[in-house]
């Protein structure tokens, strides 16, 4: 009956949304794709075309004279595109755990690290563990400690709670911790905080300096004011040892407002009470045009302290940039800040107005002016001023960019000086290029007297160097203060250099693939020409990183450095520094253990499908629970089950229950659950049902007739509906006893017969039937007349004989004339009345239902009789 | 509300042949400048894999747009098919069902105008059984100051199952109407599913010329196939077609497998 069908096997093709491939198929005269939606296929002179439209599976067809292939088609699913800056949301169920630990070896000074960092999310929850461990390997002094734990935290963090155990960088306020690292233990819940421990290191550029330890303990409380303001009241308690000169015991009693209508506008005011009364403020504001820093900071000089938050005195800085247009740009800035040190003090003014205009989409001209005054008061040195006018030219494009700057410094006491600037740089590809050099007069610069700490110097010399404006040079002093008041930087002085070169490069390139290198060089050459003569410092570095593995990275630095000072020889320095870095997908759960819960629950039988487990319902033990595909249990007597230890999230509970009886689940045989859930499961029994059907002789329905049933004790019952039929549904397996409710039948039907029971086996899983036949009355009935002319009237035709055509049914007329069929099943029936002198047909139909015909009369004196016919259906049950 | 129960036969039909279609709407017909009530269910189809002895939940969603209260009760139905045909027959009358099985909670619910509810049942599918669909059944009633009056329709979601992966279609030959200048020849194609579990065939049909070029190509309207079942699928191609003969092949893909048939029909002059 089914011919030329065929299933063909399917070849794999993949195109991409909106990209088209072909491919040769010998003959190939037609192609066509099975979803017009997701591609279109095409064919001409033995060469397919497809244009993939939208993602998806489907199939492609091509028709050569002589055979017919079909491929399957998969048009691929680019990656997400998301907009810059875009952070993809935790989902609330969502848990995402990694780490990585990174072994680094430092030549100077000679160390070996090992840094562990692990964090674990699971919805809005974090926990996180940073484990930093040195070991020193060259030479160390006496008591020293070839080991330590250079930094160590332990942080959990909960929308409502914020818990820190040992190592914190903490800056509530600049009055109080204002950026120190404080080991001990850290909270933060809902408006209060908590910070109790010592301060011991400190931080610079990745090299942790010992100072002595400082007791910090303390805490407040923030009260909201509105959405965006809010006032902090905080107290702590400073303990500093009596050897420590540079922080100061005591305590601090202080009280902030914080107004921050956003992140680009912000306000902070403190004041405090200590050893006398200090305040501080710190204002933010930046818009297109405008951006606006300030900081001002005042402290008796024995404040209760940190000495990591040692600014005693007044400190004030400010910034202020404008911008005015986009092609013709004016940017002015105004900086200021007092700073005072044990032993510096020194108060930096300065102020930039420059100027830019576009005068191309790739040519710029730039001018302005600059003027900037350095007093130091602590050493007393001569004030340093300078006013500089630069101009340049600038050239940007996709891959490449130079600038050129010439600019005329003026500086009481010197002469007026020359200075140039160049840089440039090029990214093609993977290469990438950038290189500057410039020749500057009358430059500050900052000079010291290295403390002991390895490795600081060269640090301190890079920054050094690179600092060659009054700005960058207090920018410098401001930022490592603790450096001078620890003692790590002694007899620092400002001085002015009357010239000085500088130029450098660096170049990098980056291979691709799966696993990238990168090879990157740069150089810096910086000449002083002081007045006894030139300081030199050059320095080189050649670095090698490689991702190994998806999980695994080297890196590889080497760098020498050398300076030379006027009537010394070069001074060289190699540094190398190698590490290896190991991604972890996972969290070692001895190191974050995630939170476990149980998962409990009883199965019920529930065959009245109520759904729910409630008290006294039936337990079923020994039923199969299984946890995740991997767990299974299986129920006590009363029906428990219980997974303890289970992880935090989401988890699959599924019931496995075997029965050779039929049954069904009254709540779903499987859920997904969260680690602590409670999950009941119902089972019923399958219970069959019972079908049964009332009908008359003719097979017609009988309606509301009352069929009961039995099994034992047990007793339902049911009328049947307008087609008769009734099912009674929730019937344990088993033989039944069904019999019909006489009382209930309606008028016109026999009784004869009912008091008859049927056994009717009901399966697990099949109905049982049965089916009732009852018998409808329908008779015909009426008188044979004559009529007598001597009378005038009709008169009884006694002894009449009535047959009934094809049914062997007679009836013969009482003196009365009358005659009756009964017992008539529904159908037609023709009638003959015959007397002695003639005979008269009458045709009849009887329907389904119950039906008396009375007065079918016939009359012989007529010519002819009549048809009289039944109402096929009465109105209502007779 | 007479005008939903003059909608009813509508209800059922899009229960039993809708393949694609996501909600079943009931809809009064349109009144001049006034917003149609409407009684609505969604999901109108759902496909459930599961193995037997296994429960699946589903989530029935009812909304009434009407301006009457109505009280909705939910039975199912299980639906077989017996001489490629389907039928509807109720919980507990068929041998193995998947309706008797059903528990829904609640099991009726009554809905203000403008309300939406919802019911969840749970089928569990019974070993041995070869049915494979049941369809859930909304009957509403609407309390009134006579009484109560049946709305005489119901709104159903069909419910398949896939147990295993006995995927089969057979097909019968091609058909093709009369081309005429006011219609374009119809193709048919009368599909069986010959294997245990149901299937929705996706399928076009490519009219090509003596030299093997396509002339034509149409999709067949996407029908839900249960297993023994038999329809008629059939696509008109999109213009007329010159005098001649030609060739036709039909193709359905089904669970990733894909039923190709040859066939040609001729147009006459």
């Amino acid at each position: 009956m089914f011919p030329c069908c065929l299933v063909l096997p399917a070849q794999i093709l993949t195109v991409d949304p909106q990209k088209n491939i072909s491919f040769d198929v010998a003959g190939a005269t037609a192609a066509y794709s099975l979803d017009a939606s997701i591609a279109e296929a095409s064919a001409e002179n033995g060469r397919v075309s497809i244009a993939g439209i939208i993602p998806g599976k489907t199939h492609i067809v091509v028709i050569s004279a002589s055979d017919v292939q079909t491929f399957e088609l998969l048009v691929t699913t680019p990656p997400p595109h998301y907009p810059p800056g875009f952070a993809m949301p935790i989902d609330g169920q969502e848990a995402t755990q990694s780490g990585d630990h990174e072994a680094r070896y430092i030549s100077s000074p000679g160390q070996i690290q090992d840094q562990l960092d692990f964090v674990k999310i699971h919805g809005n929850d974090r926990t996180s563990v940073h484990i930093v461990e040195t070991h020193l390997v060259g030479p160390i002094e006496l008591g020293q400690p070839r080991t330590a734990l250079s930094s160590l935290s332990y942080q959990v963090i909960t929308p409502r709670r914020n818990i820190t155990l040992v190592d914190q960088y903490v800056d509530e306020s600049p009055l109080t911790l204002n950026g120190a690292i404080v080991r001990g233990f850290h909270m933060r819940q809902d408006n209060w905080f908590l910070h109790a421990g010592y301060s011991s290191v400190f931080a610079f550029q990745g090299l942790f300096l010992p100072t002595q330890p400082e007791l910090a303990a303390g805490g407040g409380y923030r009260h909201s004011l509105t959405e965006s303001s809010s006032v902090v009241a905080s107290y702590y308690h400073f303990q500093i040892p009596a050897s420590d000169t540079i922080g100061h015991s005591g305590d601090v009693a202080t009280l902030s407002y914080r107004y921050i209508p956003s992140d680009k506008f912000w306000l902070i005011a403190e004041a405090g009470i200590s050893h006398g009364i200090g305040g501080a403020g710190q204002l933010y504001y930046q818009t297109d045009r405008d951006s606006l820093v300030g900081h001002v900071r005042f402290e008796p000089m024995l404040f209760a302290s940190l000495g990591t938050n040692n600014l005693q005195g007044f400190h004030a800085d400010a910034s202020w940039t404008r911008h005015f247009t986009n092609k013709f740009d004016l940017t002015l800035t105004f900086y200021n800040n007092n700073l005072a040190l044990p032993n510096l003090k020194e108060s930096t003014t300065s102020s930039t107005a420059n100027l830019r205009d576009q005068l191309t989409p790739h040519w710029y001209v730039f001018g302005g002016a600059s003027t900037s005054r350095l007093q130091t008061n602590v050493l007393l040195s001569p004030v340093i001023q300078n006013l500089t006018l630069p101009a340049g030219l600038a050239f940007q494009s996709k891959h490449f960019g130079a600038t050129g700057q010439y600019q005329f410094a003026v500086t009481p006491g010197q002469e007026g000086g020359d200075q140039f600037r160049v840089s440039l740089h090029s990214d093609l590809g993977h290469f990438s290029f950038t290189g500057n050099a410039e020749q500057d007069t009358a430059v500050p610069s900052l000079s010291f007297i290295p403390g002991k700490a390895a490795g600081l110097q060269q640090e301190l010399n890079q920054l050094g160097i690179r600092a060659t404006s009054v700005q960058q040079v207090d920018d410098l002093l401001s930022s490592n203060s603790f450096l001078i008041a620890a003692g790590y930087i002694k007899g620092a002085t400002i001085n002015l250099v009357p010239a000085l070169t500088q130029f450098g490069g660096t170049a990098s390139w980056v291979s691709p693939g799966l696993h990238p290198r990168q090879v990157s060089y740069s150089a810096l050459f910086n000449d002083n020409h002081l007045m006894q003569g030139s300081t030199q410092d050059v320095g080189h570095t050649v670095s090698y990183s490689q991702n190994i593995t998806h999980s695994d990275d080297v890196a590889l630095t080497c760098s020498v450095f050398a300076a030379q000072s006027p009537g010394t020889l070069w001074e060289y320095t190699p540094i190398f520094f190698l590490s290896w870095k190991h991604q972890f997908q996972l969290v070692p759960r001895f190191i974050v253990p995630g939170r476990r819960g149980t998962i409990s629950g009883n199965i019920f039988q529930d065959d009245e499908s109520k759904g729910v487990w409630e008290q006294g319902m039936r337990p079923m033990s020994e039923v199969e629970v299984e946890l995740d595909d991997r767990r299974h249990t299986i129920t006590g007597t009363d029906g428990s089950y219980r997974f303890p230890g289970v992880p935090r999230g989401t988890h699959r509970i599924a019931v496995i229950y075997r029965s050779k009886d039929p049954y069904f689940f009254t709540t779903a045989s499987d859920v997904e659950a969260d680690e602590d859930a409670t999950v009941n499961f119902g089972i019923g029994h399958s219970l069959s049902g019972l079908m049964g059907q009332v009908v008359n002789d003719a097979g017609q329905g009988v309606a509301g007739v009352i069929v009961v049933i039995r099994n034992g004790d047990s007793k339902w019952s049911a009328a049947t509906e307008a087609d008769g039929s009734i099912f009674v549904a929730r019937l344990a397996a088993g033989m039944y006893n069904v019999q019909l409710d006489e009382d209930s039948l309606p008028m016109g039907y026999s009784t004869k017969g009912l008091v008859e029971s049927q056994q009717v086996a009901v399966g697990a899983s099949s109905p049982g039937k049965a089916t009732f036949t009852i018998r409808a009355f329908r008779s015909i009935s009426g008188r044979v007349l004559s009529y007598d002319s001597k009378l005038g009237q009709y008169v009884p035709v006694i002894g009449a004989l009535l047959t009934v055509k094809d049914r062997r049914l007679t009836s013969v007329t009482d003196p009365a004339g009358r005659y009756l069929f009964q017992d008539l099943a529904a159908g037609s029936y023709t009638i003959s009345a015959q007397n002695t002198t003639q005979s008269s047909t009458r045709t009849l139909r009887l329907g389904a239902q119950p039906v008396a015909l009375t007065n079918v009369d016939f009359q012989t004196g007529a010519s002819r009789l009549p048809e009289i016919l039944a109402p096929e259906e009465p109105p209502d049950n007779p | 509300m007479k005008i939903v129960l003059k909608l009813a036969p509508f209800f059922f039909a899009a229960i039993c042949s809708g393949a694609g279609a996501q909600m079943l709407v009931a809809t009064a017909p349109e009144a001049s400048g006034m917003s149609q009530p409407s009684i609505s269910l969604s999901p109108a189809i759902v496909m459930v894999h599961g193995k037997p002895g296994q429960s699946a939940t589903q989530i029935l969603t009812i909304s009434n747009q009407t301006a009457s209260e109505i009280r909705f009760a939910l039975t199912t139905e299980d639906v077989v098919v017996r001489d490629g045909k389907r039928f509807y027959s109720p919980a507990g009358q068929v041998a193995n069902g998947i309706a008797a099985s059903a528990v829904a909670a609640p099991s009726a619910i009554v809905l203000k105008a403008g309300e939406e509810g919802s019911v969840q049942v749970t089928f569990t599918i019974p070993s041995g059984t070869g049915q494979r669909a049941v369809v859930a059944l909304f009957r509403g009633v609407v309390d009134t100051a006579n009484g109560t009056v049946g709305l005489g329709s119901s709104l159903g979601t069909l419910i398949t199952f896939n147990e295993s992966a006995d995927y089969r279609v057979e097909a019968g030959p091609l058909q093709s109407s009369l081309q005429t200048d006011e219609a374009n020849v119809i193709l048919s194609e009368e599909l069986l599913n010959s294997g245990s579990e149901p299937v929705v065939p996706k399928g076009v049909i490519v009219v090509l010329n003596a030299s093997g070029k396509r002339v034509g190509k149409a999709a067949f309207s996407l029908q839900r196939l249960l297993p023994g079942e038999r329809l008629i699928f059939a696509a008109t191609n999109p213009e007329q077609l010159a005098p001649g003969a030609y060739r036709t092949l039909s193709s359905f893909e089904f669970e990733g497998k894909v039923l190709t048939i040859a066939g040609q029909f001729t147009i006459s002059e």
